[in-house]
């Protein structure tokens, strides 16, 4: 009790380190515990083995699955970082009026108001075999059959990403973009930057931190993801998360387990990685 | 023609509705230090960014070394602006601050950090090379701000308000050094400040602007013994303005005070007229004395400034005057607030003022 008086923060910080421990580090634990028991067709059987790990880093699937998420995640993160990036400098440095800008700001966060599932299944009458787009082009004459790889393949499932993840992107950007003083846009075109110069010289350097807080965004939910995955690409891709909730479906929990521990390995690597290059702590 | 001169003809601009600037016309000597001096929204700083090409001119000309540079980007003028918070890259050291502009024009790296380097020498920054903007103090920004100014051997620098984020000492050592550069490199300096202070000690050329036109153009020594507007007078501090009715004796002030003129004074159509007079040159003494008005001044208010004592007072008939009276004379014989003084001047310390154009209200 002394201590505590003595250390009022410690008192403080209590609230959020208990949610932490409950939500965070206990499931993690139990997931970590689990991913080394034995299982059978019905039940978990605790024990201490390696072998879900060895199944899961020797299999093919696994390494397949990992680049095609791989795949995913950074197709979608280069396309989001285009779109965003771009969409948050107009709305940064082209809209003057900050009433206007806030009212496009709102408009960006719209689709968020349906779920994400709602979303994803909107596309599909779009870019189906006879859905709206395929039936459009065959109307003016571009095509004389659908085109098939619109729905149930790749494209499908990166357009499905880049849509629902955008504004990830699109939010800390601009608000990096906010704080850039405008008179640094001045002082470049003083010093005689073009337009494209002043963007890579200035405002790129100036919004790493918004890009790198996007880029986390994007990457952990596309690496994480399986419903999009297994919806857009009907069932024809697999990414990690799906291999995941499949065993899950199986109730092959410590398997499972496995997958998700070096799922989150992988992911924690990519973001130490990303922490190298950009400093966010100075930036917030 | 020296090079560096700038000069405008009939600029306008206007946003809108509203006009900033009305039809200017002025012309700056190349290798001149000139000061654009004016209350806040005077159209000072809008004038200085038109000839930075950072903002469009809506009329008129921009001319540089008799070129006409109206439509020209920043980079094309041979200007280089000085932001009034010095807008240094937050991202790059002081060196690749001073060095942008030359990377932009895509001169190797060795090349630009050599000469960007003797640019921090001639600010006396190169031991801060390596610093990034937010490890540097105001005045460091500064000269850092000045030598990317200066890299690209501009024919005319502009300043915006470059000394107002500085504290007053500083503000003083680095007006001097300013000036001290601007001498050393003989190029053109237009600088926009609010404080005539600085501008007297800068300036070859004083251009005092209110409402978007230019009041007077004149060097420091001629605006403060000859203001010609009651603008200049109120706002560079330190006049009386006089206002009455011309009447063939002089200016009649009330019913009983005519003041005696000796250069003829133009009056506007109610016969009115005004004249300004400086503080300093007003004669106070507790006895009357020759050139003294012939009643007395009520003593209101004696505030100690150091080298001078500044006393207000008031007339029976309503007539306000403030005087700086040396602390040397003001030793001698102490005026207290609610005594009674006599005031005097000479006829040829009144200067007349263009009519028209509104005193600065407030002072």
């Amino acid at each position: 009790m002394r201590f505590l008086t003595a250390n009022p923060s410690y008192l403080q910080v209590t609230p959020l380190a208990l949610v932490i421990l409950l939500f965070l580090l206990f499931p993690v634990a139990t997931i970590v515990i689990v991913s080394f028991w034995d299982y059978n067709a019905y039940q978990l059987l605790p024990d201490f083995i390696f072998e879900n790990y060895e199944f899961l880093l020797t299999s093919s699937v696994t390494l397949s699955a990992y680049l095609k998420t791989f795949f995913f995640a950074i197709t979608t993160w280069v396309i989001t970082l285009t779109l965003g990036f771009t969409v948050a400098y107009y709305l940064a440095f082209y809209i003057r009026s900050p009433l206007l800008q806030g009212v496009l700001f709102v408009l960006c966060t719209v689709p968020f108001l349906t779920s994400n599932i709602i979303r994803m299944i909107s596309w599909i009458p779009l870019l189906g075999r006879n859905g709206l787009v395929n039936s459009t082009l065959q109307e003016i004459n571009l095509i004389d059959a659908p085109i098939e790889w619109l729905l149930y393949s790749d494209f499908a499932v990166v357009l499905a990403f880049v849509h629902l993840y955008t504004l990830f992107m699109v939010v800390p950007i601009f608000n990096s973009m906010m704080r850039i003083d405008r008179n640094l846009i001045e002082a470049s075109i003083d010093a005689g930057a073009s337009a494209f110069q002043t963007i890579f010289q200035v405002v790129v350097p100036l919004c790493k931190s918004g890009i790198a807080i996007g880029s986390i965004f994007v990457v952990t939910l596309v690496m994480g993801d399986f419903i999009t995955v297994s919806l857009m690409s009907g069932g024809l891709s697999a990414s990690v998360g799906v291999l995941i909730r499949n065993e899950i479906s199986l109730l092959q929990y410590p398997a499972a387990a496995a997958g998700a521990v070096v799922l989150l390995i992988t992911v924690l690597i990519m973001l130490s990685i990303m922490f190298r290059f950009i400093n966010i702590k100075k930036e917030l | 023609m020296k090079k560096g001169s700038v000069e405008l003809v009939g600029v306008v601009k206007r946003y809108g509705e509203s006009t900033a600037v009305r039809n200017i016309d002025l012309h700056i000597e190349g290798g001149s230090y000139c000061c654009l001096l004016g209350p806040s929204g005077c159209g000072k700083s809008t004038t200085l960014r038109m000839i930075a090409g950072h903002e469009s001119v809506t009329e008129g000309d921009i001319l540089m070394n008799n070129r006409n540079v109206t439509t020209l980007p920043p980079r094309k003028r041979g200007t280089a602006l000085m932001f009034q918070n010095y807008a240094l890259f937050p991202h790059l050291n002081s060196l690749d601050n001073v060095a942008f502009s030359l990377k932009i024009a895509g001169i190797s790296k060795q090349e630009r950090h050599v000469r960007a380097l003797e640019m921090l020498k001639l600010v006396n920054m190169e031991s801060f090379f390596e610093a990034f903007p937010e490890q540097l103090s105001g005045g460091q920004q500064q000269r850092v701000a000045l030598a990317r100014a200066l890299i690209n051997q501009p024919e005319v620098i502009l300043l915006d308000e470059p000394l107002s984020a500085l504290d007053p000492f500083l503000r003083t050592r680095m007006r001097a050094e300013l000036k001290n550069i601007q001498q050393q490199l003989g190029i053109t300096f237009i600088h926009v400040t609010h404080s005539q202070e600085e501008a007297f000690a800068l300036a070859d050329q004083v251009v005092v602007m209110n409402n978007g036109f230019i009041e007077q153009v004149d060097d420091p020594i001629a605006i403060f013994s000859r203001p010609s507007t009651g603008f200049v007078a109120s706002f560079i501090g330190g006049h009386n303005i006089i206002e009455g009715t011309l009447t063939d004796s002089g200016l009649s002030i009330g019913e009983q005070r005519v003041i005696a003129l000796d250069t003829p004074l133009k009056s506007d159509s109610d016969n009115r007229a005004r004249v300004s007079l400086r503080c300093d040159r007003i004669q106070i003494s507790p006895e009357p004395f020759d050139t003294a008005q012939p009643d007395p001044l009520h003593v209101e208010s004696v505030e100690y400034q150091g080298s001078y004592v500044h006393l207000r007072g008031q007339f029976s008939d309503g007539l306000g005057l403030s005087v700086f009276q040396s602390d040397a004379d003001y030793l001698a014989s102490p005026l207290l607030a609610g005594d009674r003084a006599f005031v005097g001047w000479r006829h040829t310390d009144l200067n007349p003022l263009r009519p028209g154009g509104d005193a600065l209200s407030g002072l």
